[in-house]
C-alpha cells in the first residue's frame, strides 16, 4: 500500500537530510505508529506521502501510484485517496459538523443528494449522531477531532494518516479517538498514525516505526515505545 | 474491430453513462464555486462595498468619455458640413463665364460641391430669411430692381483647408467675375471657431481617457488588495482545501467569481447613476448646437448592449485584477 524506496529530502542546499535513505513497506490494511521527536523526520515523510513536498531522491509508490510520474494537476486525485487528520483538527470554523463533513465531498462535485444520503453515515459512524447542525466551537476537543476523522474518511481513502491526533486531548478522549482509528482499520483502511504518547503506542500492541534524525531506527511488528 | 453500439456488454452506455455522470460533477462543482464566490462576497461586505464602489466611479468614468467622444464628433461633423463660401458676382458676368468658374471650382479635390445662386434666388432666400420682419420685407417690396448679387456657394470637404483655394480665388479670372464691393464670405461657424472646438474636443478625449486609465488602474488596485485580503482571512481554509484534494480550478474558482461579482454589480450601478443624467441633460446641450441625437438616441434605443458592455469591462477588470492576486498570494 505504501512503499518507500531510500528516500532523502534536503530542505535547501547543503543542509541536513531531514530525511535520509528510508525504505518501508506498508501492506494494505495495516494500523502502523510512526514515532520520532520533534524534527525527528516524521512530519516530513508525511508531507511527502500527501504530495506536499518532494522527495530529493528516492521512489515513493503509494496505492499503485508512482511519485515519480504524478503529474501536478494529478494531486488533487491523489489526496482524495488518503485521509488526513491533524492535532488542530483543522475545522472550518463557520460551518456546522455536517457541513465540515459534507465539504470533502463537495470539493469532488457531488450532488446535495449524495451529500444527504453519505455523511449521516459516517456521523454515525465516529458518533456524533445529533451533534450535526453544531459549529466547532460548541465542540469538546474529543468530538473535534471525531469530525476531522469523518471528515477523513467520508470519501472512502485506502490510507488515514492521523498526525498526532490525540495531541491536544486528556487521556480519556485520547482513547476514544484511538479505538475509532482502530474500527476504521477494521473495516479496510490502512491507518498511519504518528504519537508522542507512551502509553497508547506501549497498550496498542501494533507494528511501531521509530525514526530519528531522518532515519529509521527501529521496525517491530508489536513495538513499543524507545526511549 | 466493429462493435455494434449498443452491443452486449453495453460497454458503451456504461461510458456514456460516465460522460453525463462526470459533466454532472462539473456542473455541480460549478455552482458550488459561484456559490462560494457569493457566500465571500457578503461575508466581506466592507471590503466589497468598497471595491463595488471605486470600480462605479471607474466604469462612469470610462462611460462618460465614451458618451462625450461621440457627442464632440458628431458636433464637429456637423459643424463642418455647414460651413460653405460665397462668392458674389458682378451683374455682368456672362453664363459662359460663370459655367467656366463652376467647372474649374469643381476640378479642385477639397470643394465638395458648387451650387450658382441667381440674383432672384438670392431676393427669395433674403425675403425667406427675414419673413418675421415686416420693416425689412416692406423696403424688399418698394425696391425697384434687384440688388441682391448672384453668387456661387462652394461647400468643401474639410474647412480647416480653405486657404488652399485662395490661389484659385486671387486669379485674374475670378477678380474680373467677382462684385468687387463683396469680399467672399465664409458662413457658418467660422475655421478659427471650429479649429477651437476641435482642440477643446481633443483636449476633453485625451483627459478622459487618461483619467479613465487612472481609474481602471485603481480601481484594480483595490480589488487585487481586496481579493489579497480574502486570500489571507481564508488561508485556513485554503489550506484544507488543498489537503482534502481540492483542485486549483475549485480553490481559485470563489475569489474569481467574488472579483466579477464586484465588476458586474459596480456596471448596473454606473449605469443607473448615468442614464437618467445623460438622457434628461441631453435637452439642455442641444440648445447650444451640440449634436447629442445620435449618441442619445443610441442610448435610448440600445440600453441592453450598453448595459451589456458596460458589465462586460467591469467583469474583466475584475477578473484579471483577481487573477493578478490570485497567481500572487495563492499558493497550491
Amino acid at each position: 500500500m505504501i512503499l518507500l524506496d531510500r528516500v532523502t529530502k534536503i530542505y535547501g542546499r547543503d543542509a541536513k537530510p531531514a530525511l535520509n535513505r528510508v525504505s518501508l513497506h506498508i501492506e494494505p490494511n495495516e494500523f502502523v505508529i510512526l514515532v520520532g521527536t520533534s524534527g525527528a523526520g516524521k512530519s516530513t515523510l508525511l508531507k511527502l506521502l500527501t504530495c506536499e513536498e518532494r522527495p530529493t531522491s528516492g521512489k515513493i509508490v503509494v496505492g499503485g501510484i508512482d511519485y515519480d510520474t504524478l503529474k501536478e494537476k494529478h494531486i488533487p486525485l491523489l489526496r482524495r485517496k488518503i485521509g488526513v487528520v491533524f492535532q488542530d483538527f483543522k475545522l472550518l470554523p463557520q460551518r456546522t459538523v455536517f457541513e465540515n463533513i459534507a465539504f470533502a465531498l463537495e470539493i469532488s462535485g457531488m450532488t446535495n443528494r449524495e451529500l444527504k444520503n453519505t455523511v449521516p453515515k459516517v456521523i454515525e459512524l465516529v458518533g456524533l449522531v445529533g451533534k450535526e447542525k453544531q459549529f466547532p466551537h460548541q465542540l469538546s476537543g474529543g468530538e473535534a477531532q471525531r469530525v476531522a476523522i469523518a471528515r477523513a474518511v467520508v470519501r472512502q481513502p485506502k490510507i488515514l494518516i492521523a498526525d498526532e491526533p490525540t495531541g491536544n486531548l486528556d487521556p480519556r478522549h485520547s482513547w476514544d479517538i484511538v479505538r475509532l482509528l482502530e474500527k476504521i482499520n477494521r473495516y479496510g483502511t490502512t491507518v498511519l498514525l504518528t504519537t508522542h504518547n507512551v502509553d497508547i503506542v506501549n497498550r496498542l500492541k501494533r507494528r511501531v516505526i521509530t525514526i530519528d534524525h531522518g532515519k529509521v531506527v527501529s521496525d517491530q511488528a508489536q513495538g513499543s515505545y524507545r526511549q | 474491430m466493429n462493435r455494434p453500439a449498443n452491443g452486449p456488454g453495453g460497454s458503451v452506455s456504461a461510458n456514456s453513462l460516465y460522460q453525463r455522470k462526470k459533466m454532472s460533477r462539473r456542473w455541480v462543482s460549478f455552482l458550488r464555486i459561484c456559490h462560494y464566490g457569493l457566500n465571500n462576497f457578503s461575508r466581506n461586505s466592507w471590503l466589497s462595498t468598497a471595491a463595488v464602489a471605486v470600480m462605479t466611479i471607474t466604469l462612469l468614468i470610462v462611460f462618460t468619455t465614451a458618451v462625450a467622444k461621440n457627442i464632440f464628433g458628431d458636433t464637429i461633423t456637423a459643424l463642418r458640413e455647414k460651413v460653405d463660401i460665397s462668392i458674389f458676382l458682378k451683374d455682368s458676368v456672362t453664363n459662359e463665364q460663370r459655367d467656366k468658374l463652376i467647372s474649374d471650382l469643381r476640378q479642385q479635390p477639397l470643394v465638395k460641391d458648387v451650387r450658382y445662386i441667381s440674383k432672384d434666388e438670392a431676393r427669395n432666400i433674403f425675403a425667406q430669411q427675414n419673413k418675421q420682419d415686416l420693416e425689412k420685407l416692406k423696403a424688399l417690396s418698394v425696391l425697384t430692381g434687384n440688388p441682391f448679387p448672384a453668387s456661387l456657394r462652394i461647400r468643401v470637404s474639410d474647412p480647416s483647408k480653405l486657404n488652399q483655394l485662395d490661389g484659385l480665388l486671387n486669379s485674374p479670372e475670378f477678380k474680373a467675375a467677382q462684385d468687387p464691393r463683396r469680399q467672399p464670405a465664409t458662413s457658418g461657424v467660422t475655421r478659427e471657431a471650429i479649429d477651437r472646438i476641435g482642440r477643446v474636443a481633443t483636449f476633453t478625449e485625451r483627459t478622459g481617457i487618461i483619467l479613465g486609465i487612472v481609474a481602471v488602474v485603481i480601481s484594480m488596485l483595490i480589488i487585487f488588495n481586496t481579493i489579497r485580503m480574502a486570500i489571507f482571512n481564508r488561508r485556513d481554509e485554503i489550506q484544507i482545501m488543498r489537503l482534502i484534494g481540492a483542485n486549483k480550478s475549485f480553490i481559485r474558482g470563489p475569489f474569481i467569481v467574488e472579483a466579477t461579482l464586484y465588476g458586474v454589480i459596480a456596471a448596473l450601478m454606473a449605469a443607473a447613476l448615468a442614464y437618467p443624467v445623460m438622457l434628461l441633460k441631453a435637452g439642455s446641450l442641444a440648445q447650444y448646437d451640440i449634436i447629442t441625437a445620435p449618441t442619445i438616441g443610441f442610448l435610448r434605443n440600445y440600453p441592453l448592449p450598453v448595459v451589456i458592455g458596460l458589465v462586460l469591462v467591469g467583469a474583466a477588470i475584475g477578473v484579471v485584477s483577481s487573477l493578478l492576486a490570485i497567481r500572487r498570494h495563492l499558493k497550491i
